[in-house]
């Protein structure tokens, strides 16, 4: 179908073809990011003993982790939308397994993620209401700034946007177990510290935390809902050329993809993308750049 | 009560830090590093004093940087 043949199609007609592309990429089980989020955190506890008995330095460690951290995100971003199992099904206890173990190289506690998640795709890019508008900012390096600000203990976005969030939905369990999640993350790093290993704690988890942090916050927050002065759902998210390449911005270069069909699983929003494109620009979305 | 202990923990959160944790880090990067220290002052007095010189401005202006 032609650029043309779409313009001379209604918003509904266009939502249709959308759906119907969407629905061919949406359903398959998504293996690699089981076989992702599990592998980052079995690769990412090996590398104790492995620095801690000095096969591989400390820095080496570090950087190892610090790619686990991020990479983590996105099998727990699929279990997060339910990709991998629906509440209910057989394979679940799968969904709630990835969700938990591939952030806790980030340090972050999947239903913590998960909640406040849901919050950014209902109001994305409305400033009281999206627990991730704190990442807003006028250019890169200014993105950059407010994601280190934002992890401060009186930022604007990070965890306390996220507690803010909680509170308003009274969700105050999640917020008492993310409390709790923190509060052991913080002892053991203490623990780890006090015994003599207070080097490899910082390479291995506090330092990764914090960088894995400020990239997502720049890849998966600002740089696809730049500028996010937006909230139409057509307009609110875009799809970008991204200095790293899609593999550098952990694809996305996509993201809007994601953001109409929350369903299809994250290696399938390029060929999505590629297939929507016409679609999308007939409906108005922000799908110049790439 | 659990709450009330996480809110007051949450609010010490740099100085419980600095102690916690950039305490034993400083002392350990000095003395993996072999840094000479005046005064014959032990590596992990040295880290609490290095530490508590970026907690304690962290705890009263609410950010690390």
């Amino acid at each position: 179908m032609s650029n043309r043949d779409l313009s001379m199609l209604t918003p509904k007609e266009l939502a249709r073809i959308e759906r119907e592309i969407a629905r061919k990429h949406i359903g398959k089980f998504p293996w690699l990011a089981v076989t992702a989020g599990i592998g980052v955190f079995i690769g990412w506890l090996a590398l104790w003993p492995l620095v801690l008995m000095n096969i591989i330095p400390a820095w080496a460690g570090f950087i190892a982790a610090t790619i686990f951290a991020i990479i983590g995100y996105l099998p727990s971003h699929e279990a997060q939308h339910d990709i991998i199992a629906r509440p209910g099904s057989r394979l679940r206890w799968l969904n709630e397994l990835v969700g938990h173990v591939s952030t806790v190289p980030l340090a972050l506690p999947f239903d913590l993620a998960r909640v406040t998640h849901r919050e950014h795709h209902l109001h994305t890019n409305h400033p009281e209401l999206d627990p991730d508008h704190g990442s807003s900012a006028s250019g890169p390096l200014m993105a950059i700034w407010t994601a280190i600000q934002n992890v401060q203990p009186k930022g604007r976005g990070g965890h306390n946007a996220y507690s803010r969030t909680l509170k308003r939905l009274g969700r105050k369990d999640v917020l008492i177990s993310s409390a709790l999640y923190r509060v052991a993350w913080f002892l053991t790093l203490f623990a780890l510290a006090w015994t003599g290993h207070a080097i490899e704690a910082a390479a291995l988890w506090w330092l990764p935390h914090h960088v894995g942090y400020i990239y997502i916050q720049y890849y998966l927050s600002w740089a696809p809902h730049h500028p996010a002065n937006e909230t139409a759902r057509y307009r609110h998210t875009r799809s970008f050329r991204a200095a790293l390449g899609n593999i550098g911005s952990l694809g996305m270069q996509y993201h809007i993809v994601h953001h109409l069909h929350p369903r299809i699983p994250f290696l399938r929003t390029p060929e999505a993308y590629w297939e929507m494109k016409p679609v999308l620009e007939a409906q108005g979305a922000r799908v110049e750049d790439l | 009560m659990q709450k009330a202990m996480l809110r007051r923990l949450y609010k010490l959160g740099p100085m419980i830090f600095g102690l916690g944790f950039l305490t034993p880090l400083a002392a350990q990067l000095l003395q993996s590093a072999d840094v000479p220290l005046p005064f014959g002052m032990s590596a992990l007095l040295a880290g609490f004093l290095i530490a508590m010189a970026i907690a304690i401005p962290a705890q009263l202006r609410g950010r690390w940087v």
